[in-house]
């Protein structure tokens, strides 16, 4: 059935049908309708729903939650994900599964609370100590917001890791039109049980396996730090083992970067340019994409749901071929770096806009007009 | 003999006479007396010198991070509310968590806090703390402290905490204290006053433990069981409102129309109502949203108003389209509509740049203003009136309807009938009445805008 719906709830109905079970969060425009999506559906549904009394602590909850075996939400904006760092860190360090959901406003600081921007796609990446790995995805309409959110459940269950959904203010507060029921989700994913009586919450052979989980419930002793520890969750100070440790919370992630990633590719063989984009300015340029088409352009266009870890290989293909790469974004250029990274050579550029209005399609366009004539000119 | 304690793991890594000795030994005797396993028990820790503590017993266990370990335990007992979650902070704990504790005592979640407190962060150097005493020495208060000291206790108290005690970590009856606490259903909180023998003590001159006991008078601190009231904690209270449907639920829209028997929408036309707050500016806007999709199309919609919501201008965006919406963005409206001068305010800029061949419909008292499309003025607050006077944002999104034809009136009427409360659905089907009723007495107004 077709219905009016913001990416707030349908993040809240994506997190319900995954099987969440747990939220906890502060309010902070434009992330509070997640919260009150929660607070008004959990409890009737068996679950838990709690505002914190900060940041800090509705991911605490959401940890303590999680380390039990529930599936938890936390939801905020900016300067909650601030607030969020350290225990980001404890969640990665814990091995903890946890959906992060990040509706980007402009920043810094308090920023432009009530516009819009994607300002937060590296924070997300680097926002702890350490520097290690986690995953994050982009939904680009209402419809992906709820698909993506039950798809970072499966995956934060899947890595035992915490996952983000990088929503920003026009995907948060439009509605658009969608049809959740004719959407297929996946049967919901739990994470690997650790075998019956097993205490060992990290028991982890090759660096990149994802140890089976042992939940703090009260069925079998089981130990959890945030400090350095191993296999046991015993503190440890070994250079061995915590080396082996450091190399699996990169690998564990990365070395399943092909399974992680995400993205649609509408692509032409012929085609020189190549258009990507991620989130909120994914719409604009499938329309510019199509306009450029009809201009007898010949252009491909990658959108990209995985943001992290970099869908490396995705891209290079798409890449194959193409002498200009287009990467619109609502920053200042934060993930064309990655691009610039992998496309090594090629000439990465783009509509690169912060100041709190949508890039239109129109703008795209001309951008890729603009590059079809440098290449003519070469 | 150890009860819970990991004798093969002994001897315990604290300073001779710390206070965190005599905590571990009692805390494991309490939970000796209530007859408690290992599987019972999570103990969450801190993180300084006490909180080393869980390494040392078979029990549950979880080490956070600093002075957030009550945020931790909060998620765990409510997640798994049979485990008797007991944390152990120490003072500087608490006070770079001084938010949890306090939401802590208000919230009564059941957990227990033990305190070790020695008026000093002992694991990073002897550094003041928020208990140390006016004129103390520490590491960062070579002249003598300059804060005044937070009595633990009362602050819980007067935070709403049912349960807080305070003793001597010498103190026999520690363990007792510790297993009542921990038998308590509720937030209950034990204030453990001892020593750091390799800082606070000798900084200052303390030799025996008995003369904290000391301090403790003079800083007005009293021992012994403050507070222990009757009450329910949070776990029942939210069991009890949640069988109560405490969670409202959301809505769930009504079967929709057959979208087969509807006509179908042209190509992408972008609407704005622009009004002022209290004028179901956001309802009026929903209606045409949904008529539009009621017809087989689609529709992105949405609101903007001052973060002081009931003041000020009230606009809706609107997309309406016949096929699926790519780019959200609403740059070009194809129909304005302004309803007040709080709306106009708000368009001017939109208005003055306009494309030709936009249609911008305006409430006729409105003063002038620059729009290089075409205008017609309606007492749009005069038809609404006849329903209620507030509702200019669905007389406006009426005349919409019946001039510039986005979706047929008729839709556009059944949809609102089903759209929410009675009495908002009643008032607004007056007011759209109301405009229906105007263009048909008035056929000079009613001429079709082609957009
Ligand atoms: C966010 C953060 N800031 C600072 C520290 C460093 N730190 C470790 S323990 C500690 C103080 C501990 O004092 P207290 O809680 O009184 O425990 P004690 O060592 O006295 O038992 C501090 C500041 C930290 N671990 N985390
Ligand atoms: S430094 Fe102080 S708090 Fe730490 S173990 Fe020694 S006496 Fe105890
Ligand atoms: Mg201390």
């Amino acid at each position: 059935m077709k219905r009016l719906m913001d990416g707030n709830e349908a993040v809240g109905r994506g997190a319900v049908a995954a099987g969440c079970t747990f939220f906890a969060g502060y309010p902070i425009t434009p992330a509070s309708g997640i919260l009150h999506f929660m607070m008004a559906e959990l409890p009737g549904l068996g679950g838990m729903a709690i505002q914190g009394e900060d940041e800090i602590a509705s991911i605490g909850m959401c940890i303590g939650a999680s380390i039990t075996g529930e599936k938890a939400l936390t939801a905020t904006s900016g300067p909650g994900l601030s607030l969020y760092s350290e225990n980001i860190g404890l969640a990665i360090m814990l091995e903890a599964p946890i959906v992060i959901v990040d509706c980007q406003r402009m920043g810094p600081a308090t920023g432009a609370a009530t516009k819009t921007g994607q300002g937060d796609i590296q924070f997300v990446r680097w926002g702890h100590s350490g520097g290690y790995p986690i995953i994050a995805l982009a939904p680009e309409s209402v419809t992906e917001c709820y698909s993506l959110t039950a798809a970072a459940f499966d995956l934060a269950e899947t890595y035992r890791t915490p996952v983000f959904v990088m929503l920003d203010k026009e995907l948060s507060l439009s509605r658009e039109t969608v049809d959740l029921e004719a959407v297929r989700l996946p049967e919901p994913v739990r994470r690997i049980p650790a075998p019956p009586g097993s205490s060992i919450p990290y028991d982890f052979k090759e660096p990149s396996d994802v140890p089976p989980f042992v939940p703090l419930d009260g069925s079998v002793m089981v130990r959890y730090t945030g400090s350095s520890h191993d296999e046991r969750g015993e503190l440890c100070g070994s250079k061995a083992v915590l080396g082996r440790f450091t190399r699996h919370f990169t690998e564990k992630i990365e070395a399943h970067a092909a399974e992680i990633a995400i993205a649609g590719h509408d692509g032409d063989p012929g085609a020189r340019i190549l258009v990507i984009s991620y989130g909120i300015t994914a719409g604009a340029a499938r329309e510019a994409v199509a306009r450029a088409r009809a201009d007898s352009i010949r252009v491909s266009h990658l959108v990209l749901k995985t943001l992290w870890p970099v869908p490396e290989a995705i891209i290079r293909k798409a890449a194959a071929g193409a002498s200009a790469i287009r990467v619109p974004e609502n920053n200042c250029g934060l993930y064309g770096r990655e691009i610039e990274r992998i496309a090594c050579g090629i000439d990465v550029g783009g509509i690169r806009k912060s100041d709190t209005s949508l890039i239109t399609p129109g703008e795209i366009h001309s951008d890729i007009l603009k590059s079809a004539e440098r290449l003519v000119a070469r | 003999m150890a009860h819970l304690l990991r004798e093969d793991r002994l001897p315990l890594p604290f300073c001779g006479g710390c206070a965190s000795h005599s905590v571990t030994r009692m805390l494991d005797r309490a939970m000796e007396s209530l007859g408690l396993t290992g599987l019972d028990v999570c103990l969450v820790t801190d993180i300084g010198c006490n909180g080393l503590i869980d390494q040392y017993f078979d029990v549950l266990s979880f080490h956070g991070l600093h002075g957030r370990s009550i945020t931790y335990a909060t998620g765990i007992k409510l997640a798994k509310p049979k485990l008797k979650v007991i944390v152990v902070m120490g003072d500087g704990g608490t006070g770079i968590g001084g938010g949890h504790l306090l939401s802590a005592a208000r919230r009564d979640v059941d957990i227990t806090l033990v305190i070790v407190n020695n008026f000093n962060y002992g694991m990073t150097g002897g550094q003041h703390s928020a208990t140390t005493p006016i004129g103390g020495f520490t590491t960062t208060t070579p002249g003598g402290n300059l804060e005044k000291p937070l009595d633990i206790c009362q602050a819980v108290i007067s935070a709403g905490g049912r349960f807080a005690a305070r003793t001597m970590s010498s103190d026999k009856g520690l363990s007792s204290l510790i297993a009542r606490a921990i038998s308590f259903r509720g937030f209950s909180v034990v204030d453990v006053i001892g020593p750091c023998t390799a800082y606070f003590m000798p900084r200052n001159n303390l030799k025996r433990s008995s003369e904290l006991e000391d301090l403790c008078m003079r800083l007005g601190w009293k021992t012994g069981i403050l507070r222990e009231d009757e009450g329910e904690d949070f776990g029942t209270r939210y069991a009890s409102a949640a069988r109560k449907g405490g969670g409202r639920g959301t809505r769930q829209p009504e079967a929709p129309l057959d979208p087969a028997s509807q006509p179908g929408l042209r190509g992408r036309t972008e609407i704005v109502i622009a009004a002022s707050a209290g004028n179901y500016v956001r309802f009026a806007g929903t209606a045409l949203a949904q008529a539009a999709i009621d017809a087989g199309g689609f529709a992105v919609q949405k609101d903007d108003y001052p973060i002081t919501v009931r003041t000020g201008y009230s606009v809706t965006e609107l997309i309406l389209s016949g096929s699926p919406i790519g780019y959200t963005g609403a740059d070009s409206p194809d129909v304005v509509a302004v309803a007040s001068e709080d709306g106009l305010r708000k368009t001017s800029a939109m208005l003055a740049s306009l494309k030709p061949g936009a249609l911008v419909i305006a409430e006729e008292k409105l003063g002038d203003f620059a729009a290089p499309a075409a205008v017609r003025r309606f007492p749009i607050a005069e038809i609404a009136r006849t329903a209620d006077r507030s509702l200019v944002a669905m007389v406006s999104a009426a005349l919409i309807s019946l001039i510039a034809g986005t979706v047929p009136p008729g839709l556009l009427r059944h949809t609102i009938s089903r759209l929410g409360a009675k009495a908002v659905v009643e008032s607004n089907l007056k007011a759209f009445d109301a405009a229906v009723s105007y263009i048909e007495s008035h056929p000079e107004a009613a001429a079709p805008h082609a957009i």
